[in-house]
């Protein structure tokens, strides 16, 4: 039996704050944290924005952060990564922007637009890597001791979560002994024009699930978890396992997921197979839930033919801290890991009333949650990509 | 224990002869290939070069394949994807303004969107993966492809890779004064895809085994040693039975310690350096290198190295040999 794999760490930056505490507390209060935000084009109006605060960039913002989080879970999982001898760490992030404002503030320098500077958007040269898909891994793995190197995933919105699911192949098969697994992602002018132009914004704060429910806010975040293998680590550190993993393709269409929702089904049904339980066996369901039309009633669909006449609990993170893209995957499982560790269900803010078409429903207050509970956290991205992952809570 | 998988299929689109264009940059282009019109692919029109690439090889690696099942993947490397997409979109954008410009070219600005594309037109539903970076991440998406259909995650997987050199690229590095020196490769296009599937579907291509080590970007060459060996020993060979040593890095002091660790190591292999041969093609030079380590004679060890990290892959036995 392939070796379980556990959390161990964490940390987060976001529009709730920085830290797991703090992180958590926002979840509780169940609070939408959006605000209006100078995204350095005087023409865009982002008016309903969950981002950190406060946002000066020193350089890359998505390099800062990283860097970061990254840091802060290793230095909390120290004690632990310790007790190996030479231990082999790798970096996997999660984001589908990368250095997207590197080369936005470039290209518009060597445009000539007005709009060449304002928050997020980095003055100077950097290296021209910096700006690639995977510029921010390459600069904050520079910052951290990682002996096996730094990759990026990179499926939209579901990054964090397939990167999460290759760090547990990667432990079980001994390639490495310890994962940092990371999410970020930053906005800019391109990256909110072009969801504005899709229609997808909701210029209030979202409400998935929710009948009426128009459109996303979006977040920023960057995320990092430090995870090992269960043979490494004290028993007593064994609270929250990441248990299962299973992904998908839709092909169906590059923006507008497949309505029947078979591809997140079979993610989901690999995922429950992978950590060899069945969906009545799920108490918390962490939803991608972004609060569009489409999207709310693909999952909805999904779960239906998933858990039938079951009723997990629902939550949904992004009415607070807002649809952070490629870290949203990291987002959702920060949100199940310390609900698995805490033994509770945060609730989801709610604006709108309920979709009646849609039987399962976000939690509208917190509820107890079993020991030893197992919990599913779906992604959905552009492109297709469902990603379906499997957590089990140890114990107390 | 290797990775067992056969290699059902492959196409790939090499760079053509070098040239210089105007701004004296030395370039080796992709050639004619992308302007014939694929079958089914009308969908493509707003499809960069390197989208229209990377559809172009995962179609005809497809169908030299044969059909593949629903539950298939794709594993796609690039080292610059969607760049001429995502200038494009800006300029729109500083043309128009953000309450005007047009979402039809938005879905484009992601390196996953090609795929997405080939995914549809192929009826691929299975894992969906893509890795940003260059060789070394076309390696990590070749291992993880091999590793899910070894584990049953999926029947079959098209790895596939694309990269282009457009007019933004080119400003890019210009500006970045990352534009390649007399001494290193010269800036090429390339697109390659490889089929792979499940070693019990015996009737398809010829069988490879092989395993992989991973280590540090910008290693010394202690760090190169120790990933060396460490993929040595995962593929059960021993060093003394490489035949063929085979670089995809870049950077000539990377590629300097490779050689020194090599050749200590491996002492009788035939070496080859693959961007010496066809320029510095971005991801496909990782897939060019197992491809040819199947042409070679006995074990082979690819080695690529980046900022990012270090890939080495060792590829045990390969049923042409």
């Amino acid at each position: 039996m392939a070796a379980g794999v556990y959390i161990v760490a964490g940390d987060v930056l976001c529009g709730a704050g920085r830290g797991v505490e703090d992180f958590w507390h926002a979840m509780m209060q169940a609070q939408p944290l959006q605000r209006s935000c100078d995204l350095g084009d005087p023409r865009l109006d982002a008016t309903c924005v969950c981002v950190p605060e406060p946002r000066t960039p020193t350089g890359d913002l998505a390099t800062s952060w990283l860097t970061t989080v990254c840091s802060g879970a290793l230095t909390q999982a120290q004690d632990l990564t310790s007790r190996l001898r030479e231990p082999r760490v790798a970096l996997l992030v999660g984001s589908s922007l990368g250095g997207m404002s590197l080369f936005e503030a470039e290209h518009r320098r060597s445009a000539e637009s007005p709009s060449t500077s304002g928050i997020g958007i980095p003055t100077g040269t950097a290296p021209a890597w910096q700006a690639l898909y995977d510029g921010p891994t390459r600069a904050a793995a520079a910052e951290l001791d990682t002996r096996l190197g730094a990759w990026t995933l990179n499926t939209a919105c579901s990054s964090a979560a397939n990167a999460l699911g290759l760090a547990r192949r990667w432990l079980q098969r001994g390639r490495i002994d310890v994962a940092v697994v990371a999410g970020v992602d930053v906005i800019s002018p391109f990256v909110y024009a072009g969801f504005a132009s899709l229609r997808a914004i909701d210029d209030g704060p979202t409400s998935p699930f929710a009948e009426g429910r128009r459109g996303l806010n979006l977040g920023e975040a960057a995320v990092a978890m430090v995870l090992m293998r269960g043979s490494d680590l004290p028993e007593v550190t064994r609270l929250v396992e990441l248990a299962g993993y299973g992904s998908s393709c839709d092909a169906h269409h590059l923006t507008r997921p497949d309505a029947s929702g078979d591809g997140l089904v079979r993610a989901m049904r690999t995922a429950l197979a992978d950590g060899r339980v069945q969906a009545d066996d799920i108490a918390l369901l962490s939803a991608h839930a972004t609060g569009t039309p489409f999207n709310d009633s693909m999952e909805g669909a999904a779960f239906a033919k998933v858990f039938g006449a079951h009723t997990p609990a629902m939550h949904a993170a992004k009415p607070v801290v807002g649809h952070t893209l490629g870290a949203a995957g990291a987002i959702d499982a920060m949100v199940v890991w310390q609900a698995l560790m805490r033994h509770t269900a945060p609730p989801t803010f709610r604006r709108l009333p309920p979709d009646p078409t849609l039987a399962l429903q976000p939690l509208d207050r917190p509820q107890a949650l079993p020991a030893e509970s197992y919990a599913l956290s779906t992604s959905s991205g552009f492109g297709g990509s469902n990603v379906a992952l499997l957590f089990r809570g140890a114990r107390s | 224990m290797t990775l067992d998988v056969h290699l059902s299929a492959h196409h790939a689109l090499l760079p053509g002869p070098l040239l210089k264009d105007h701004d004296a940059v030395a370039l080796r282009r992709l050639g004619d290939a992308l302007a014939e019109r694929l079958p089914g692919m009308d969908r493509y029109s707003r499809l960069d070069r390197y989208g229209r690439a990377l559809a172009k090889v995962c179609a005809e690696a497809a169908t030299s394949a044969g059909s593949l099942p629903l539950e298939s993947g794709l594993s796609v490397a690039s080292l610059h994807s969607c760049e001429e997409t995502n200038a494009q979109f800006d300029l729109e954008l500083i043309a128009k303004g953000p309450r005007t410009v047009s979402p039809l070219l938005f879905p484009y600005t992601l390196p996953g969107a090609a795929a997405a594309e080939a995914a549809m037109h192929l009826r691929l539903g299975g894992p969906y993966r893509v890795y940003p970076g260059g060789a070394d991440a076309a390696l990590v998406a070749l291992l993880t492809a091999a590793e899910g259909i070894s584990e049953g995650e999926m029947p079959a997987c098209i790895v596939a890779t694309s990269d282009v050199v457009g007019e933004h690229t080119l400003r890019h590095l210009t500006h970045g004064r990352s534009l390649p020196g007399p001494s290193e490769p010269p800036l090429a296009e390339a697109a390659c895809a490889l089929v792979l599937r499940q070693a019990s579907d015996a009737s398809r291509g010829p069988m490879l085994a092989f395993e992989a080590a991973l280590g540090p970007g910008d290693p010394h060459e202690p760090e190169l040693e120790r990933t060396a060996h460490e993929a040595l020993e995962r593929a059960g060979v021993q060093a003394h039975e490489i035949e063929q040593v085979i670089s995809v890095t870049t950077r000539p002091e990377l590629a300097e310690h490779e050689r020194r660790v090599t050749e200590k190591i491996t002492r009788n292999a035939e070496r080859l350096s693959l961007p010496w041969r066809l320029g510095n093609a971005g991801a496909s030079l990782g897939l060019f290198a197992l491809l040819a380590a199947t042409e070679g004679q006995g074990p082979a060890l690819v080695l690529a190295t980046s900022g990012n990290g270090t890939v080495t892959l060792v590829l045990a036995e390969c049923s042409l040999w």
